[in-house]
């Protein structure tokens, strides 16, 4: 009995001293948009779920917010994002990931994304990748406009209107890794909705050129 | 002091002993593999598989003739003296890789459960809890992994099951350059995880069976037999769905590639949308089974050197020293690095000339 006491005793001790964070301390990124800046700065742009409004909305759906933060690479995105922020960074739940067509065009700059995603196993494997017409950041931005949080609508939105296989950041890696071709659907805005609008192929390694976007012919007819 | 707790069914010996060789390294194996060998990487691991079953036949054999207690038949044969060099031999061995263990575990959890939380944290209360099973004895050890084995086994097998779809059979087929060499280094590293199979020297005299079983011919052989091979089966599976999903340039660069298999895997139904959570509560389950093995035959050979016998004293040691190392051992990768080397130049050596002495010494008889 003396044993099971001093067992019970470290226990509690230990359950004293461990670092937790509560969920309203945690900042979780629902979308990640990637893009290239002109001035050779990537940009990511986030959409978290906005916790705090969860009670306010009665069940119309999570609300969210969006943050933009330029960097040399994705760690400096991310040591950026705690200087002037006080809630943990969570990324570990991403359900979309965007590229932005500036960010396809630079071989170079394209496969170090490839690279810090692959490096990364927090990046879930099992997120939908999807390309932007232009930039990333003005299609992540619409969830703060949209009722309900957008990645949910992407995922509806891939399930009934996209036809070829499900495209993941795991697709995307291997294909890149192994040489295989991948296509991706490309969205764009339109009238304040994500709009499915063809398909890019994705750069290969050492590959100069990107492919022009493969168009829907619903979408050019409109 | 130390209670007769310590009968094991065959049933039970086959779990243990399939729990104990597969779990350290189940989840990096596809790195391991693929790491040197590529695309290449099924040789290896049925090379380095092979080995591992002629490795474990001669130890059955050397356990057929200890017959009961491994540490007592050491000094029956060797005398005092050698046989606490023996032993102290294991027990340092058995230190380094329960270390390496808590660490595998530690970086599980630190990576997908507690981030930001300590080590020390983590890692008391599972030296407190393999401390615990270890104490109560080998058949409550036995009975813990008889069940666990449950949880472990299938939810692996529902995970690979449903990730079955998106496998491309494409990336089973080797291609690129064949190296001798690499492969050769590959299947060393491959039968160097299977180093826990030693265990099964201290299985001896602790297996219960009736009189008709006595008479069915070698039992524990038998069972061991089956976990052996159902452990490499389970390797092969596992490797072939790994890079069958990701392909062989993204499992090599990964810390635990068969991690990301769960989050391919989905139920239907988004009963559960990722199924992570399940593989880490397998690895979890497993880690713990084979830290309590060294804990528990570490404990049980050094009992004759320990005044009174008390199990306690010994644990606490044990499990401090033990605790202690992890922390100095830093980063995993690094361990990693280091420990390989360790198991190809002292550790396995060792765990293969001691067993040797013993099958090559005529055997003297009891006074």
């Amino acid at each position: 009995m003396k044993k099971e006491i001093i067992a019970v005793f470290i226990l509690l001790a230990l359950s004293f001293v461990q670092k937790n964070v509560d969920i309203e301390d945690r900042n979780y990124a629902i979308i990640l948009g990637m893009d290239l800046k002109q001035s050779g700065q990537w940009q990511a742009t986030y959409s978290f779920a906005d916790l705090s409004k969860v009670a306010q909305t009665k069940g119309k759906g999570a609300e969210s917010v969006s943050l933009s933060i330029d960097g040399s690479n994705m760690e400096a995105i991310q040591k950026k994002y705690t200087t002037f922020q006080d809630k943990v960074f969570e990324y570990g739940h991403l359900k979309v990931l965007l590229i932005g067509r500036e960010m396809m065009k630079d071989p170079v700059q394209y496969e170090q994304l490839i690279k810090e995603l692959k490096k990364e196993n927090e990046y879930s494997r099992n997120m939908l990748v999807f390309c932007a017409e232009k930039d990333a950041s003005s299609i992540v931005k619409l969830d703060e406009k949209t009722t309900g949080l957008l990645a949910d609508s992407l995922k509806r939105l891939e399930e009934r209107q996209i036809l070829s296989k499900t495209v993941t950041l795991k697709t995307v890696l291997k294909g890149y890794l192994e040489g295989e071709q991948v296509k991706v659907p490309v969205l764009r805005v339109y009238r304040g909705n994500p709009q499915f609008i063809g398909y890019q192929e994705l750069p290969m390694k050492g590959q100069e050129k990107l492919m022009p976007i493969e168009e829907l012919k619903t979408a050019q007819k409109k | 002091m130390f209670a007769e707790n310590n009968r094991l069914s065959i049933p039970q010996v086959k779990r243990m002993f399939l729990i104990e060789v597969f779990s350290t390294f189940s989840l990096t194996m596809p790195a391991i593999v693929t790491r040197e060998a590529g695309y290449y990487g099924i040789y290896p691991l049925l090379i380095g598989s092979l080995l591992a079953g002629v490795y474990l036949l001669f130890l059955l054999v050397v356990g057929k003739k200890v017959g009961g207690n491994y540490g007592d038949y050491l000094r029956e044969q060797f005398g005092k003296g050698i046989q606490t060099v023996m032993i102290l031999l294991y027990l340092l061995r058995f230190l380094i890789k329960s270390a390496y263990t808590a660490l595998i575990f530690i970086t599980l959890i630190q990576m997908n459960l507690l981030k930001g939380q300590g080590k020390i944290q983590i890692l008391l209360p599972f030296l407190l809890l393999c401390g615990f099973v270890a104490y109560e004895g080998m058949e409550t050890r036995g009975r813990i992994l008889e069940l666990l084995a449950f949880f472990i086994f299938v939810p692996l097998l529902v995970t690979v099951f449903l990730s079955l779809t998106e496998v491309s059979m494409v990336e089973w087929l080797p291609k690129g350059t064949f190296s001798w060499e690499k492969i050769v280094r590959t299947s060393g590293f491959v039968f160097l995880t299977y180093s826990p199979m030693e265990f099964v020297l201290f299985y001896g005299g602790n297996v219960s069976m009736s009189e008709e079983m006595k008479k069915q011919g070698n039992q524990v052989g038998r069972a061991v037999g089956k976990g052996y091979a159902l452990a490499v089966v389970f390797h092969v599976v596992l490797f072939l769905t790994t890079i069958g999903l990701f392909g062989v340039q993204m499992t090599k660069d990964s810390m635990f590639p068969a991690f990301a298999i769960m989050e391919t895997a989905k139920l239907p139904a988004d009963f559960i949308s990722r199924l992570d959570i399940l593989l880490i509560a397998f690895w979890v389950f497993s880690i713990f089974g084979v830290m309590s093995g060294y804990s528990t035959y570490g404990m049980w050979l050094v009992k004759d050197m320990v005044k009174g016998k008390k199990k306690g004293i010994i644990l606490t040691v044990f499990l401090l020293l033990s605790g202690g190392l992890t922390l100095l051992f830093g980063n995993l990768a690094t361990a990693t690095d280091w420990f390989f080397r360790y198991l190809m130049w002292i550790d396995v050596p060792i765990g293969v000339f001691i067993p040797l002495l013993v099958f090559l010494k005529k055997k003297r008889r009891r006074t």
